[in-house]
């Protein structure tokens, strides 16, 4: 009986909520379309001659606290310099690439859509030959394709990661000193994919380790983890912890979300007694985020991409092909104390700054800083410095897997100029 | 050797939110309700035991409030696909989804972030020996699979339950309220999801991110199937599953060969694979999973 009834019920509600559907998609195809008729002409007349540009961040997306973060602040800057509008989007998934670019493009709403990260490449190389209006910079990464409309801007990260390896093999050694260890200094890396970008970290932070080596006459073991990914931080937790369970004193973040799961393992590590070890993050200062354990990040200056893209197209000097930016153009380096104030702060500004203020983040890096990386490591790191940025070396870029594996391996055995094109260290 | 016994302990912690996940499927579908949507409630509630235990700086006030978002999902999945007879997988996928989005747009809406909330107080882990630790969790799960295991062949209501899912006309007619049983062991199972969910934040990383269940959820799917229905086998099933993550690591830092790196990460998948075509359980599905009961 009350079968029947709620039978009856439910078609009718059905029926209902079938001419409401109906109704409801006409109404907001009208308003729409009363919206795209009256909104286009303002658009097209009035704002017309300001610069528009979209900055779209990989599937990562903003808060990686490093990569996208990064490519905002650089769009910001050149939103204040120059006054143009900069639009913001992150992609769903890798599948929902290709239709963003294409319908971002066939609007011509935008002057530069702006893509950050290596996971765009196939997206570009698909639709950038549909689009000659359509300006493209490609950041972190290359289609190996030129093409009038697009630019690809590169970073040399071997040049960072090389000074970043001789201060974690510095620090290293350091904290072993401290708690009376012997043996070979260890260090590590917690990555994420196996891509082009992380090869070139390797190389250079393997580099850094062995010329360490070399020229401290202390032997140095690597370790060096792909979790496959840039968004689980368990399966960084579980990467990290299990070198530190290895004796690794010092690792290096290099995948985005998962490597923040690493700065936990350290904190957790040190927190609950099982030894003191540091973490080093990489892309934007992320000391802040611990500044007891992690006292310097590597910078990769995906900002000073980003607003270079957008300076070339406001200043009229576009030029389709591939940029690089290295520690002489400021496009790589480390994070200098003002640097990880600045970040504290913006960390403070959202709230994300807990029971610290920014002045006391930049006290204690430097105190830490000053007790872990003594001057000789110091000296070292300009000395190789020097080298790179006045040409003298040249760090390779390996174009295939099996050359990159032959640069590691040799890397391994401490044949340092394996990893460079040019110059030579004695 | 050392080495390989730290993998074997590691792989606890890898185990708990896949068999805690496991064990509360189990106990809905047993009741004859299909809820895809553990993934959904995975990063749901670690969402919000972030936010509370960010907020009151309590960790464990931080698994109340997941354990509760849990049971509220588990409610309206329950609700929707017994009373108001809706699609069950549409119900998960749904909850999926917008679990999903919740956690996204809560992140902007309180920390101006897209990707990461900021570090959050976490729950200490025990340590077993120098540099060995493993979470309280790890020690709880497999006796709450046990509890489960026992509530579901031993008692009255497990009977119940399981009538339910297998014929709830029959049911019925013994006078057994079949919805509510169903909406009961929905809001159970999903209960469970919940500690799974705010272990994964707080119990490990320390910290909410975007997806952070990154595929639990469907891995402890498929640990349910694996299991046949039985949480015994799911703590096996969990701690297979767990240990294959953990020693795809623990060999890459051994072997150290970059060329060897993809195909150490395919360990899991691969071994997965193996394993559950491998064993066969005697066991079947539930008659009536996911059908929705029609009172006549």
């Amino acid at each position: 009986m009350c079968g029947v009834y709620m039978a009856r019920f439910s078609r009718a509600i059905s029926r209902g909520l079938l001419i409401g559907l109906v109704v409801a998609i006409i109404v907001i195809a009208c308003v729409a379309a009363y919206m795209a008729i009256t909104m286009y002409p303002t658009t097209a007349g009035v704002e017309r001659k300001k610069i528009r540009v979209a900055v779209l961040f990989d599937v990562g997306g903003r808060g990686d606290l490093s990569f996208n973060d990064m490519a905002w602040l650089g769009a910001e800057r050149a939103r204040e310099e120059f006054g143009i509008d900069v639009d913001f989007m992150t992609p769903k998934s890798l599948a929902d690439m290709v239709p963003l670019l294409e319908q971002l493009a066939s609007s011509r709403r935008y002057d530069l859509l702006i893509l950050v990260g290596f996971l765009w490449t196939d997206a570009l190389n698909k639709t950038a030959d549909k689009f000659p209006h359509q300006k493209f910079a490609l950041i972190d990464a290359t289609t190996g394709v030129v093409r009038p409309n697009e630019v690809d801007i590169l970073f040399r990260e071997q040049e960072c990661a090389a000074l970043i390896g001789i201060i974690a093999a510095g620090m290293a050694e350091k904290l072993m000193e401290e708690e009376g260890l012997s043996g070979p200094i260890k260090i590590g890396a917690v990555a994420g994919m196996d891509i082009p970008p992380l090869w070139k970290f390797h190389i250079g932070y393997l580099f850094g380790a062995k010329y360490f080596e070399k020229k401290m006459g202390k032997p140095v073991e690597f370790y060096w983890v792909y979790t496959g990914t840039f968004t689980d931080p368990a399966k960084g937790f579980e990467a990290a912890w299990n070198m530190l369970q290895k004796g690794v004193k010092v690792l290096y973040g290099l995948a985005g979300l998962t490597h923040v799961g690493m700065f936990n393992a350290v904190i957790k590590w040190n927190e609950e007694g099982h030894g003191k070890a540091f973490a080093i993050g990489q892309d934007a200062s992320q000391e802040w985020y611990a500044p007891m354990y992690i006292p310097i990040s590597g910078a990769k200056r995906v900002d000073v991409a980003v607003y270079t893209a957008i300076k070339m197209v406001v200043e009229g000097k576009w030029k389709g092909g591939i940029i690089t930016l290295g520690l002489k153009e400021g496009g790589v380096g480390i994070w200098d104390l003002e640097g990880v104030k600045w970040f504290a702060e913006l960390a403070n500004e959202t709230k994300q700054l807990r029971g610290m203020t920014p002045e006391q983040v930049y006290e204690i890096v430097k105190s830490v800083r000053e007790k872990y990386i003594p001057d000789e490591v110091w000296e070292l790191v300009h000395e190789l410095e020097e080298k790179i940025k006045n040409g003298e070396i040249v760090f390779k870029t390996p174009k295939t897997h099996e050359e990159y594996e032959k640069i590691v391996a040799e890397l391994l055995k401490g044949n340092l100029n394996a990893a460079l094109e040019k110059g030579r260290i004695e | 050797m050392i080495y390989i016994l730290t993998t074997f302990i590691n792989a606890l912690n890898f185990m708990v939110p896949i068999l805690l996940a496991s064990i509360g499927e189990i106990l809905t579908e047993r009741s004859g309700i299909v809820n895809i949507g553990i993934e959904g409630i995975l990063n749901l509630s670690a969402f919000t035991s972030a936010v509370a235990a960010f907020t009151t700086g309590n960790p464990f006030l931080g698994f109340v409030v997941g354990i509760a978002t849990g049971a509220l999902l588990g409610l309206v999945h329950g609700v929707l696909s017994t009373y108001l007879r809706g699609d069950q997988i549409i119900i998960g996928i749904g909850v999926n989804i917008v679990s999903y989005s919740i956690g996204v747009l809560g992140l902007i809406a309180l920390w101006k972030q897209h990707g990461a909330s900021p570090r959050i107080p976490s729950l200490p882990l025990i340590s077993i020996s120098e540099g060995l630790s493993i979470s309280l969790l790890a020690l709880v799960s497999p006796i709450l699979a046990i509890a489960v295991w026992w509530f579901l062949t031993k008692t009255d209501i497990g009977l119940k339950i399981r009538a339910c899912g297998e014929d709830p006309r029959a049911a019925e007619a013994m006078g057994i309220k079949v919805f509510r049983m169903q909406v009961m062991a929905t809001v159970l199972g999903a209960m469970l999801s919940g500690v799974a969910g705010s272990y994964l934040v707080l119990g490990i990383v320390s910290q909410f991110v975007r997806g952070i269940a990154a595929g639990r959820g469907f891995i402890a799917l498929a640990n349910v199937a694996f299991s046949g229905w039985n949480p015994l086998i799911a703590i096996l099933g969990a701690y297979i599953f767990g240990f294959l993550d953990a020693l795809a690591i623990s060999l890459q830092i051994a072997i150290g060969a970059i060329a060897l790196a993809y195909p150490l990460r395919m360990i899991p998948y691969i071994g997965t694979l193996a394993i559950v075509s491998m064993f066969r359980w005697r066991a079947r599905a539930p008659r009536y999973l996911g059908k929705p009961y029609i009172k006549e």
